[in-house]
């Protein structure tokens, strides 16, 4: 039996802001073997993002339990969850979140300084990656200093070059353009056929999901269908309503059901 | 107040007024910049923090400039009462009484006056039969009851008022303290001994003893506590010393002094009352003149503006102390702008997309800095208030310590401000804060929309711009035009070059580029700083001192900060390279050093605040170790090699051969005085010029300090003989070529016929004179004006003696003083000091005799010297407090507007601790360049004003470091650093990283 990367059981997050609660994950299940290539599709606001936090250990859960290749969540220290974040995952942003202060190849190199890796062969590596990725001859610029793609480049370099077991992606592609999306799509395909590494991606782009080996569709905190592409899609229950005390959101007030509406590539909201 | 004092206050006010109407005008723009100062209320109480620090330091100068004022002013109005002007003799020499009568019936000078009462004073020296205390420095005082009524009462001890009228000769009135002193009340009788003959300073060694009824013991308020002579009254209300009088009859003291018809003082009290009959001092003491020279035989008499002269002594008493503080404190004020500047830039990076928004929707770029203005007036405002309460809050606590732990003065200062004072801290302040605050919005308003709403950095500076060569090319030319007009002005030499150098460099600078012009020109001012420090501050002009001090130390800090700041890939590199090799530590040095030298421009800011700050105390610090001395060599310097000083209330002709004269018996009697047998004595005379002008060859040499007043005008003058150029010891900080050693210097000064002198340190530094000028004095009480000058051939490595010495041949042309009155003993082996110091004040308590422990001496101005520089260190640390408060401030903006990015580095891996150390070190790392460049200037400059000031004040003067105090002070500074800054930084390791990703500001 394939060995399990993520197991997460009936999980729920509750933001509070002051007086407020928003239930921004319901009671999610979800298992990722290794290897696999999950795409978590849905609206803005659908809590895409929240469960790969939580999922990844970057955010604490309500309740229900993650666990991580075996490793509960819930009974890791900060630390612990720190340094297995480190030494087995790697991280794609939506907006890069590239160190603005760091090179091209300090950002690829940092995390392999963190696992306490030589600098020598740090950079050796970072080199490497870069080069892999086509950014060989921007190594030395600032973020800054690069294209969009470029930097999401970078940023799947840096998420890579530790060799992790498993990668969360949020919106990989989202501030990019068709062309830039296929090709830094093309160039996760690749990596992943390479480093057999299990990818977890968040995305709105269909044409991205359907690189995944499954599509899991979320609506309001729940999974609500699920996809293996090219076999269609099954529904796994009715989308909850949303939380009467959530806030009042345009994008998960009028989220336009799965079952029914393809979903839309949404333009990307302004950098911070 | 001066009309120019009214001009900042009004532009603070027109300001407000004209803010105000744009604000009513344009709503939405007020609106805007207004809602953002009450938007987080936490970041903006941290603002105004760091703001309110100009203004407290500014409030706090004035605070204490004005009690001071204050307090002399009160203490003047105290001890003169009615009186306003007196007509004395140069020397205080005895004049008929018949000069009086002359002005009390002249027409014009009654018609200005509500008073003018005679008297005849001297110095004695009072005992108590009964209880046997003895007080050797009272006035002994004959006034006339009736006439003196116009002065006012005299208040007994039960509040009765007196005014003396039913004195018999044998009666005496005295002041409170020397009741307390003498231990004696009314009707107890006293002994006083006086001077007999000639006149009261010139005597002719022959005194007597008088024995008095004390009828009245008479509070010490007004005319109670009347000093004589100005240079008494100073040390008086310094606290130094107590006025303590007898007052008997007019004829009675006449006849005891053998003065039967003469007096020696005319009190004048102007119309008005004790505050406002000052004014108009001047114009009657021309009239009183006038008059004088109109009646024969009163050359040498003038009209003395003695209250209004007192009232300029307090106003320029609290300019010194303000300027003291002010230049002290302009370092950390400087600080605190570069506070306000980094505050606004990082409000504005943090706010950079809102604003691209706003202009994107239409602002205009004067729209974005009107709104930043509208922020800046509610900062400004609320800072300079709350500036003015802490500084207040300053200015006690400065008082309280001056009251406490400062043994200079022996007197409790109040607390007093000036509303005035507080308005033009106020306006000081908020103009400091709102033209900072306006410079950073124009530079803030010229960001590029997409730019700013994408978060991208502003690219490097457009090379084809012609701006930056047109402006260098300008400034280089006012630069030069300056140097060729004015090379022998000191600021024009400081700055010009300087401006030269830098007007060059901008004007190449699309060619050179960034780096190769700020190094070179940074480089060029830091070292040009110093050469003009070596070269031109040895010929400052009065006043110009504060001034250059305080340019010299911002150019010297500032442009080695830039020349670091644009130089800092070695800096990274040695410091990754050193730290980094450990493996662990890597990541988290590479992250603290890379952000503080990727923001160039705040780091410069955020450095160049600690530098400064840092500068000034390691200055301070130079300074003050080179005070620090051993007590052996400081008593040695003080006393020239004698064991004991000693000054007598009466002079006399020969200390080893007293008598007194008794008048009811018409005895002379011999004093026994054994102790004689136990020390050696030197004996020097003692005369007071009431001019002194210094010249060389180009003519009259101002004092350094830019003083106009009487008591800084006049000198104590000393007779020596051979005795004392065989037997003193004193060192020398500099002799004239033309002698050989300190030996040829002093029998060049004695011999017959000398036209030679020499001067103490402080006197030379006071009256501007040095080895080869010359100094003419200007005086004679007894033939009439006279004026003589002599040439100055050393300068006397002590401050016990202040003044000029010349020979007693001299002495008696110049003052008619044959007569002794300071005394120097070496004890001889085997006997103790100290008892012998109190063997000759017992021996000679007939004549007044004070004595003085040479060791003691040394011990009390090397405690006080070091209180004043506790005082200023105190004061200094305030800026410390601006320095580490601002890293604070940063630090907890930096946490802010770096959350995103902490979650990124927390999801690459970095643990807490990690992030909580790369904020330590960053700061760290931000303040360890502060305290590198701060040392490093302050020490190098520091040695150069040594050299060219302080080095010829003593031998005992060394340049040295302090590195240990140094050390303290940086590591204090290190660890408030540390206390400010670990709590934003802990803050930032306690995000979630998750949270952190969302932050959106």
């Amino acid at each position: 039996m394939t060995e399990l990367m993520v197991e997460a059981t009936n999980i729920h997050k509750i933001y509070k802001t002051g007086k407020v609660e928003v239930n921004a994950l319901r009671g999610v299940d979800l298992t990722v073997r290794k290897g696999d290539m999950i795409a978590i599709m849905g609206p803005s606001g659908c809590g895409k993002t929240t469960l790969l936090n939580c999922l990844s250990g970057l955010d604490d859960v309500t309740d229900g339990i993650v666990k991580i290749e075996e490793n509960n969540l819930a009974q890791m220290s900060d630390n612990e969850k720190t340094e297995h974040r480190a030494k087995r995952m790697g991280f794609i942003f939506q907006f890069y979140n590239l160190l603005p202060v760091l090179t091209a190849v300090e950002n690829v190199e940092m995390p392999l300084l963190v696992s306490g890796i030589p600098a020598k062969e740090a950079r050796q590596q970072a080199i490497e990656i870069l080069e892999t990725v086509g950014l060989g001859n921007v190594m030395e610029s600032k973020p800054g200093a690069l294209s969009g793609g470029e930097r999401q480049r970078t940023t799947i370099a840096r998420a890579l070059i530790a060799k992790p077991a498993i990668i969360w992606g949020d919106e990989l592609t989202g501030d990019l353009d068709d062309e830039t999306a296929t090709g830094i799509m093309d160039l996760v395909a690749r990596l992943r056929k390479e480093t057999q590494a299990t990818f977890v991606i968040v995305t709105h782009n269909l044409e991205v999901g359907k690189r995944a080996d499954k599509i899991l569709y979320m609506r309001s905190g729940k999974f609500v269908a699920t996809e293996v592409p090219g076999q269609g899609r099954v529904q796994i229950e009715t989308a909850p309503e949303p939380d009467a005390t959530e806030i009042p959101n345009p994008d998960t007030v009028e989220v336009p059901n799965p079952d029914t509406v393809e979903v839309q590539e949404i333009p990307a909201p302004p950098p911070e | 107040m001066e009309t120019s004092e009214l001009v900042l206050p009004g532009i603070v006010f027109a300001l407000i007024i004209v803010m105000v109407a744009v604000g009513l005008w344009k709503k939405v723009i007020a609106k805007l910049g207004l809602r953002n100062f009450f938007r987080h209320k936490s970041h903006s109480i941290i603002s105004i923090a760091g703001l309110l620090v100009g203004t407290s330091i500014i409030c706090a100068s004035m605070v204490v400039g004005d009690s001071i004022e204050y307090f002399i002013v009160e203490e003047t109005y105290n001890r003169l009462g009615e009186v306003d002007i007196t007509v004395t003799s140069e020397g205080d020499a005895f004049f008929d009484y018949s000069v009086y009568s002359s002005l009390a019936s002249d027409t014009v000078i009654q018609g200005s006056i509500d008073g003018i009462s005679p008297m005849l004073a001297a110095g004695a020296v009072a005992r108590s039969p009964g209880s046997g205390q003895f007080e050797p420095s009272v006035n002994l005082i004959g006034f006339d009851a009736d006439i003196d009524r116009e002065f006012g009462a005299f208040t007994t001890l039960s509040g009765s008022e007196i005014y003396g009228e039913d004195l018999t000769v044998a009666d005496a009135i005295i002041n409170e303290a020397l009741a307390e002193n003498l231990n004696v009340s009314v009707d107890d009788m006293i002994s006083v001994t006086y001077s007999v003959g000639g006149n009261a300073l010139a005597g002719t060694g022959q005194f007597a003893e008088s024995m008095f009824t004390v009828r009245y013991v008479v509070q010490d308020v007004g005319k109670a506590l009347y000093s004589p002579s100005v240079a008494q009254q100073m040390t008086m209300q310094m606290g130094v010393s107590e006025t303590m009088n007898v007052f008997v009859n007019l004829d009675t003291a006449q006849q005891l002094l053998n003065q039967t018809g003469m007096i020696n003082i005319i009190k004048v009290s102007n119309i008005g009352g004790v505050e406002d009959g000052a004014e108009g001092s001047v114009e009657l003491a021309v009239t009183i003149d006038n008059v004088l020279d109109g009646i024969p035989g009163t050359a040498g008499l003038n009209a003395n503006t003695e209250k209004q002269d007192h009232l300029d002594i307090a106003q320029t008493f609290n300019e010194l102390i303000s300027m003291f503080l002010t230049i002290f404190g302009s370092f950390a004020i400087m600080a605190g702008v570069i506070l306000i500047i980094n505050i606004f830039t990082m409000l504005a990076e943090e706010r950079k997309s809102e604003l691209g928004m706003a202009r994107a929707v239409g602002m205009k770029r004067r729209h974005l800095m009107q709104s930043f203005l509208f922020e800046g007036l509610a900062y400004g405002s609320v800072a300079a208030v709350m500036g003015v309460i802490v500084g207040l809050g300053i200015g006690v606590l400065l008082i309280y310590m001056v009251n406490n732990f400062i043994d200079l003065i022996n007197v409790q200062l109040p607390f007093h401000f000036e509303l005035f004072s507080l308005v033009r801290a106020f306006s000081l302040g908020f103009v400091i804060t709102f033209v900072t605050i306006l410079l950073t919005s124009w530079r803030i308003s010229k960001l590029n929309i997409i730019r700013a709403i994408r978060g991208i950095d502003e690219p490097p500076k457009d090379r084809k711009s012609l701006l930056t060569p047109i402006l260098g090319v300008l400034l280089a030319v006012i630069s030069f035009a300056a140097i060729y007009k004015a090379p022998e002005n000191v600021t024009v030499m400081l700055l010009a070059p300087s401006g030269l150098l830098t007007g060059v460099m901008m004007a190449l600078w699309r060619w050179i580029g960034d780096r190769i012009a700020i190094t070179a020109s940074s480089l060029g001012v830091f070292l040009w700083t110093f050469y003009a420090i070596r070269t031109y501050f040895v010929d400052l002009e009065p006043g110009e001192g504060d001034f250059l001090f305080i340019v010299s130390g911002i150019l010297s800090v500032l442009s080695i900060v830039l020349l670091v700041m644009y130089n800092s890939r070695p800096v990274i590199r040695l410091i990754t390279g050193t730290f980094g090799r450990v493996r662990k530590f890597r990541p988290t040095i590479l992250t603290a050093v890379s952000y503080p030298l990727t923001k160039k421009f705040r780091t410069g800011m955020s450095v160049a605040m600690f530098a400064l700050v840092i500068y000034m105390i390691a200055m301070l610090s130079v300074f003050s170790n080179m005070f620090v001395i051993d007590i052996d060599d400081e008593t040695f310097r003080q006393g020239g090699g004698f064991d004991i000083q000693c000054n007598s209330m009466i002079p006399v002709a020969d200390i080893q051969n007293i008598s007194y004269y008794d008048p009811v018996y018409n005895l002379t009697i011999p004093i026994n005085t054994p102790v004689l047998d136990n020390v050696s004595v030197v004996q020097i005379s003692m005369g007071f010029t009431t001019k002194v002008n210094v010249t060389d060859e180009g003519g009259e040499i101002e004092s350094p300090l830019g003083f106009d007043l009487p008591m800084f005008e006049g000198s104590l003058v000393y007779g020596v003989d051979n005795e004392f150029a065989t037997n003193s010891q004193y060192q020398f900080t500099k002799i004239s070529d033309d002698y050989a050693n300190v030996n040829e210097v002093w029998q060049a000064v004695v011999e017959p016929g000398s036209r030679k002198v020499v001067v103490n340190g402080f006197s030379s530094f006071m009256i501007g004179a040095d080895v080869g000028t010359n100094v003419r004095v200007v005086t004679n009480p007894i033939t009439g004006n006279y004026s003589d000058e002599y040439e100055i051939i050393g300068i006397m490595d002590q401050d016990q003696m202040t003044g000029i010495f010349m020979s007693k041949e001299n002495m008696m042309l110049n003052f008619y003083v044959n007569v002794n009155q300071i005394f120097l003993f070496s004890v001889n082996d085997g006997i103790d000091i100290e008892a012998a110091a109190m063997d000759i004040e017992r021996d000679f308590s007939i004549i007044g005799m004070n004595s003085m422990i040479m060791r003691e001496v040394a011990e009390q101005s090397m405690e006080m010297m070091n209180s004043m520089f506790t005082l200023f260190e105190i004061y200094l640390d305030m800026g410390m407090v601006v320095g580490v408060a601002g890293l604070g401030v940063i630090t907890v903006r930096s946490v802010v507007e770096r959350t995103p990015e902490i979650g990124i580095l927390r999801s690459l891996g970095f643990k807490r601790k990690n992030i909580r150390n790369a904020f330590l070190i960053e700061i760290l790392f931000v303040a360890t360049i502060g305290v590198i460049i701060g040392i490093f200037s302050g020490v190098l400059v520091a040695h150069e004003i040594f050299n060219v000031m302080v080095a010829d004040m003593g031998q005992n003067i060394q340049f040295s470091i302090p590195w240990m105090k140094m050390g303290t002070v940086v590591a204090i500074a290190y660890v408030t650093t540390m206390l400010c800054t670990i709590i934003p930084a802990h803050n930032a390791s306690k995000i979630q990283p998750a949270e952190a990703l969302r932050y959106v500001g």
